[in-house]
């Protein structure tokens, strides 16, 4: 890896030999000294420290917001980073002037974070919308104003900008300047990024010949990817770069950074972002294929996939905030082998394969058979997973994700299960379920699974099903609930599920005890 | 007031991440870094602390302890009882016990993990009734009473018992507590740090320095966020930043970081209580009698005050004849509980209103009826004797039953519950009724000091520290009404006990009434000043003149005597424009032995009507709407007040929903990151919020007829437990759920499908 980062800071390139897994928030907070953005928790659930990334996409620049508390300095390297000194204008944009008016801001603190994510928004949004900029604003806490003053200035600015769009401006940031939304520099960024890019490869390459890296220790672009939750501890594939004794390796980083912050600056790290190619969503056949560096935000922004499952934007939007869903990817959450992974949940549903192995050994194992134990995975030493891919869904097939945490956006799931059904003439052909936070993996309801095939909808087979799946969980008591409340939450769940589709088939009510549980014994149902 | 609709012009400074906060300040170089190691266990005696290993980390200067401490190892508020380092025994987890001192905060922290600590476990306390049982108590039990509830119960239709349970709040405060201490010459100290209470921090250093209090400068810039959590707990970690600078000579900065804050300071206090309720088959409430058992941590904090306050707030805005209040001060192991927004009130109501929910159950009544049928009228007492006056629960109430319908409300409810089967709605009506004032009599005192300078700009301190709730703007506009200029000329300084001194904590919503009524009365003295030289200036009669809009008016026409005109002549005329001002609310008394007094200079009223809708196949909710009619008084910042009143109304909405504090039966804290506590979001926000400010309410206690604002907001979030459990009851109608809060969806959900067998 380079030694050196280069990067555009606001309007400004910077340079810096700082250790690639400083965080930006301490670079940008104590060696920029630029003190808006604020250290409020360092664990990407407050939002006060958010930045905005633009990367370079050849033609245009892609912004989204990002936590800067989990991200690597060593990512920004070739990107533009803006903070809230680089959306400034003289005076203030109409989304300041509007939480100045409605009372949108109290003590302060948090209110540059939530200026930066709703310029985010605004540079990257298709269409300008209430729901979606308050969903962009999820992961920005204020404890003062309850977030009231907040909405409305959303909403007076959106309004604004519906109304006063300039349609035939091409540049979305011209026209977010012509608003006063934007400062102007935003206008000159572009080329100065393609040269600024374009001089970081030629510092790469006279680096690379006094460099102890050899060419053939670089994993090619968009084979490999590794990430135990976000991180690899040095299984070393392939002599990957350096060889050490703990090299961890980082992706998204919106676990490992929560974990070890601390530490990392003081280990040899790899950043998997600086060695692979963009994220890949494909078709393959009957297949869709995603290389495990895709984020979230990816699947989400995804056209092919939205037309695969046009669920996915608003289930996604239960996964995690928009910071974090900028960052976390499939390989993180899968790797990370929690058992209430989000992702993990939702695609074991879909009866995903995933491709992992080293060099050029290969092998596909199903999801479902790839948890073991409590983190455990069935991955030798040096593997990687390198991709999943699942079979394109029935177009009639049923598709629904559920989740129950004590706050609904950015939170961690008590319980969450996702279905895949197919029925016909209301027998069930197919059916995938899968459940979060019921046992030490993320569990894959096989019997439950099997004793639905073949049956028709009716409340009794939901609830013999319930009764199933209540036997092939073991929940324990954690800060997420009480074991007795997470078998209950899955029973619920998976009425919910077939709720969905099948409301007229399944009166609760015609059971008068469906909200009877007898406590007495461990039978609950 | 000119424009109440004035902005608060602090706040473009927030919006462009250009206000400074205190790990913002740019510090001089050479400044160290500190790190608080606290004890692992929550009770025990420490048999061994080595630091060896981590005074020979690279980069650490030093490492104190409680022998390091030159003058007293006390931080105890109001009862001296809690040391500032740990000597032999510990008593919370989390308890500073040695201070580390390097060159990086980074490295402090790994410095820190090298520190070897051997404690003797003793048995932990983690819950109030089992500290009772126990016989842990802060102090002896407090009690409030008025009339005779033995006697009144034998007259009673109906007497109900039952028990609530109400649980702590996590502050949360977005900025961490922080602070910085700065060498000065002569082994004076100056500590900037992010307090509600800068004059505490100025005693309790020099005590612990033992050194006396004008060495030590006390300053305050801004909190981000305070909520409570700042006013006697942000006072360790100043006062451990002025220990390592008056050992080192070198400027010492301790910023906690999130985890640490979360498991080191206290919280609101949870609260379990049993009650007794006696009342007439209409619902007239007769007596009351009801036990606090407050879970007061290991140290006083502000527990006495605060269950003081949760007694006179047992009544909420309800009249009941005979009362007995009864409160305990649990000690346990956990760390001392402390202020919290609403100060014990909301604990206090929170078991009243269970009750009258329980009451309307058995006589068949619908809340509300009870509700209005008891609210405070003119004259009524409270349990303290104190009467109301200018009293408003009645005005809130029935303006918010006609504005917003109630009946109307109730019909939707029901016909929507009639037809959807799994999800279900349910509304509630929550008066309020807070009183005003330090019930520490002696701290209703403010200071001001008010310069104006030769180009006419304003400069004012007081004692009121600003953490977001608008009062350094508040000040401002007091300022600019009375010399009638425009407030962009008048600045409110920081808070800094060098300008004025022995100052009360910025708390009990009093900030603004206590120091703008300084402020005023200094602006006043030299308006005189200024009407006086006017005079002789003009020749004209200083009643003939008034000074508007930045000019001198001699009856009623202008005159050549711009305001900046008048401050350059009454300067070269050695005219002083500097006044210092002093305000002691008046007419407040109380006397802890009797409990009885009249604690407040008022009371702030007010009425909400919550509606949730609850998923009762998931257990999940969402409040829908909150609509209020507010006792503001007569607020002279609509912007400010509003938004007060809407931040409040969320911490409560939060405080009995999903913030939920869990400690494991050690006394460890197991929600101690923002991803296992959780507050509401942006998406939890009501989608309809109406605030009505009630109109015509009149309140010559305070500065240009306002209310206090910072408070009583928060007890409407209460009514969001009984919409919530309003909606579960429309689910299973035979059921008699506990009264426990907060009602995360695991008790909502296990409440709705519990057997029924298993509920009362």
């Amino acid at each position: 890896m380079r030694k050196i980062i280069r990067f555009i800071l606001n309007d400004e390139i910077v340079e810096t030999q700082a250790h690639p897994a400083l965080t930006l928030l301490d670079f940008i907070r104590k060696q920029k000294h630029l003190t808006g953005t604020k250290e409020g928790c360092r664990e990407g659930d407050c939002g006060a420290c958010s930045v905005i990334l633009g990367e370079s996409n050849g033609s245009y620049i892609r912004y989204k917001a990002v936590n800067s508390c989990l991200f690597p300095i060593g990512d920004a390297d070739g990107k533009h980073v803006v903070t809230i000194e680089g959306i400034n204008i003289d005076g203030l944009t109409p989304f300041q002037q509007a939480l100045l008016n409605e009372g949108g801001t109290q003590c302060g603190f948090c209110t540059p974070g939530f200026v930066v994510s709703f310029a985010a928004y605004l540079l990257s949004a298709d269409k300008f919308i209430y729901a979606d900029a308050i969903d962009s604003m999820t992961g920005n806490l204020c404890r003062c104003t309850g977030h009231t003053g907040i909405r409305r200035s959303a909403e007076i600015v959106i309004d604004y900008i519906n109304r006063n769009w300039d349609k035939t401006t091409f540049h979305r940031a011209e026209s977010l300047i012509n608003l006063n939304l934007l400062p102007s520099y935003f206008t000159a960024v572009p080329d100065k990024l393609s040269k600024l890019i374009i001089e970081n490869e030629e510092i790469c390459a006279e680096e690379k010949k006094s460099c102890l890296q050899r060419e053939n220790d670089i994993i090619k672009p968009g084979i490999a990817l590794a990430e135990s939750g976000d991180m690899l501890v040095a299984e070393r594939p392939n002599n990957f770069f350096q060889p050490k004794e703990e090299l961890f390796w980082i992706s998204g980083g919106t676990d490992i950074f929560v974990q070890k912050g601390d530490e990392l600056i003081h280990r040899d790290v790899n950043l998997l972002s600086s060695v692979l190619a963009e994220p890949v969503i494909t078709i393959d056949g009957s297949a869709c294929k995603i290389s495990a560096n895709t984020t979230v935000a990816d699947l989400e922004n995804s056209s092919l996939f939205n037309q695969i499952l046009p669920q996915f934007r608003e289930i996604a939007r239960l996964f995690g905030s928009q910071q974090i869903r900028n960052r976390a990817t499939i390989g993180g959450n899968i790797n990370n082998a929690s058992p209430i992974g989000d992702m993990t949940i939702f695609f074991l549903a879909m009866n995903a394969k995933i491709i992992l192995g080293t060099g050029n050994k290969w092998r596909e194992l199903l999801l479902k058979e790839y948890f073991k134990g409590y983190k455990t995975l069935d991955r030798n030493p040096g593997e990687i997973m390198k991709s999943l891919f699942f079979r394109l869904p029935h177009k009639r097939a049923k598709i629904s994700f559920e989740k129950v945490c004590r706050r609904t956006y950015l939170d961690i799931a008590s319980v969450n299960s996702a279905m895949y059904l197919l029925t016909d003439n209301d027998i069930i052909s197919t059916i995938h379920l899968s459940s979060g936070g019921t046992g030490p993996v993320p569990m894959y309801l096989k019997s439950t699974c099997e004793y639905l095939t073949g049956k028709a909808v009716s409340y009794n087979t939901i609830k013999e099903a319930a009764r199933i799946a209540d036997g092939e969980i073991s929940p324990i008591s954690d800060i997420r609930g009480s074991a007795e409340y997470k078998r209950l939450l899955l029973r619920q769940l998976l009425f919910a599920h077939f709720l969905k589709f099948f409301p007229e088939k399944i009166n609760t009510f015609k059971d008068k005890n469906f909200y009877h549980r007898d406590t007495e014994n461990t039978e609950i149902f | 007031m000119k424009n109440k609709e004035l902005k608060n012009q602090d706040s473009i400074r927030h919006v462009r991440g250009e206000s400074l906060f205190l790990d913002d300040f740019s510090v001089p170089e050479g400044t160290l870094y500190a790190v608080v190691f606290a004890s692992p266990e929550s009770h025990g005696i420490i048999r061994g602390l080595d630091i060896t290993g981590a005074l020979a980390h690279k980069g650490v200067k030093a490492i104190f302890t409680y022998k390091d401490i030159p003058g007293v190892n006390q931080i105890g508020g109001i009862i001296k009882d809690e040391e500032l380092l740990a000597v032999d025994k510990v008593e919370f987890t989390g308890q500073p016990v040695a201070l580390v001192i390097a060159e990086s905060a980074e490295c402090a922290r790994e410095a820190r993990n090298k520190i070897k600590i051997n404690i003797e476990k003793l048995e932990a306390i983690t819950e109030a009734r089992d500290a009772f049982a126990k016989g842990s108590f802060i102090t002896s039990p407090q009690i409030f009473a008025c009339g005779d509830t033995e006697e009144a119960f034998t007259k009673c239709d109906v007497v109900i018992e039952g028990t609530a349970e109400s649980g702590g709040q996590e502050h949360l405060y977005l900025e961490t507590q922080a602070a910085l201490a700065l060498p000065a010459e002569g082994g004076n100290l100056k500590i900037i740090s992010s307090t509600q209470n800068p004059t505490a921090i100025q005693r309790i250093t020099a005590d612990v320095l033992g050194i006396s209090y004008n060495k030590i400068e006390s300053e305050v810039l801004r909190l981000g966020g305070g909520f409570g959590g700042k006013e006697d707990q942000a006072t360790p970690w100043a006062v451990l930043a002025g220990l390592a600078c008056y050992h080192l000579r070198k400027p010492v900065k301790l910023v906690l970081n999130r985890h640490d804050d979360m498991y080191m300071t206290g919280k609101r206090h949870p609260y379990s209580s049993d009650y007794k309720l006696g009342f007439s088959k209409e619902g007239k409430l007769i007596a009351y009698e009801v036990s606090f058992y407050q879970n007061s941590g290991a140290a006083a904090d502000l527990s006495t005050a605060i269950l003081e306050r949760s007694l006179s707030h047992c009544t909420n805005t309800y009249f009941i004849p005979n009362v007995k209040a009864t409160g305990y001060c649990c000690k346990t192991n956990l760390p001392p509980n402390t202020a919290f927004r609403g100060f014990g009130g909301p604990q206090g109501m929170f078991v009243l209103e269970s009750a009258i929910h329980k009451a309307a159950k058995r006589l068949g009544l619908e809340p509300h009826v009870i509700q209005s049928l008891n609210l405070l009228k003119e004259g009524d007492a409270f349990p303290y004797g104190q009467k109301t006056e200018n009293c408003n629960a009645g005005k809130c109430w029935s303006r918010a039953v006609e504005k917003y319908n109630l009946q109307h409300i109730a019909e939707e409810v029901s016909s929507y519950n009639n037809t959807n089967k799994l999800y279900k709605k349910g509304y509630a009506v929550m008066p309020i009724c807070f009183g005003i004032s330090f019930t520490q009599t002696a701290l209703n005192q403010a200071g001001a000091l008010v310069h104006i300078y030769t180009d006419g700009s304003v400069s004012i301190s007081t004692g009121a520290v600003e953490m977001g709730q608008g009062v350094n703007m508040k000040l401002r506009q007091v300022a600019a009404e009375i010399f009638s200029i425009n407030a962009d000329l008048v600045k409110s300084e920081t808070t800094n006990t060098t300008r004025v001194a022995n100052t009360s904590a910025t708390a009990a919503s009093t900030g603004a009434d206590l120091n703008g009524k300084a402020v005023e009365q200094a602006c006043r003295n030299l308006y005189s000043r200024l009407m006086i030289f006017a005079s002789q200036q003009l020749s004209a009669e200083v009643s003939s003149l008034e000074l508007k809009d930045e000019r001198i008016y001699s009856a009623g026409k202008p005159t050549e005597l711009t305001w900046s005109e008048l401050i350059t002549r009454a300067y070269w005329s050695r005219i002083d424009m500097t006044s210092h001002e002093y305000y002691a609310a008046p007419g407040v008394f109380f006397d802890r032995v009797t409990g009885k007094g009249n604690p407040f200079a008022y009371h702030v009223y007010g009425t909400a009507i919550i509606e949730a809708l609850v998923d009762c196949l998931r257990g999940t909710y969402k409040i829908e709407s909150v609509k209020m009619i507010h006792d503001f008084g007569s607020s002279f910042n609509n912007v400010i007040d509003k938004s007060q009143a809407e931040g409040a109304l969320m911490q409560g909405l939060g405080w009995m929903t999903m913030e939920e504090i869990v400690y494991n039966s050690e006394g460890r804290l197991i929600t101690n990151s923002l991803s296992a506590y959780k507050v509401p979001d942006i998406n939890f926000t009501p989608d309809e919020i109406d605030i009505e400010f009630l109109s015509d309410s009149v309140n010559p206690q305070s500065i240009f007829n306002s209310k206090a604002i910072g408070e009583p907001p928060l007890m409407y979030g209460i009514g969001a437990y009984f919409a919530i459990r309003n909606a579960m009851q429309a689910y299973r109608p035979e059921a008699d759920f506990d009264y426990t809060a907060p009602i995360a969806p695991e008790r909502a959900l296990l409440n709705l499908y519990k057997k029924a067998e298993a509920l009362k």
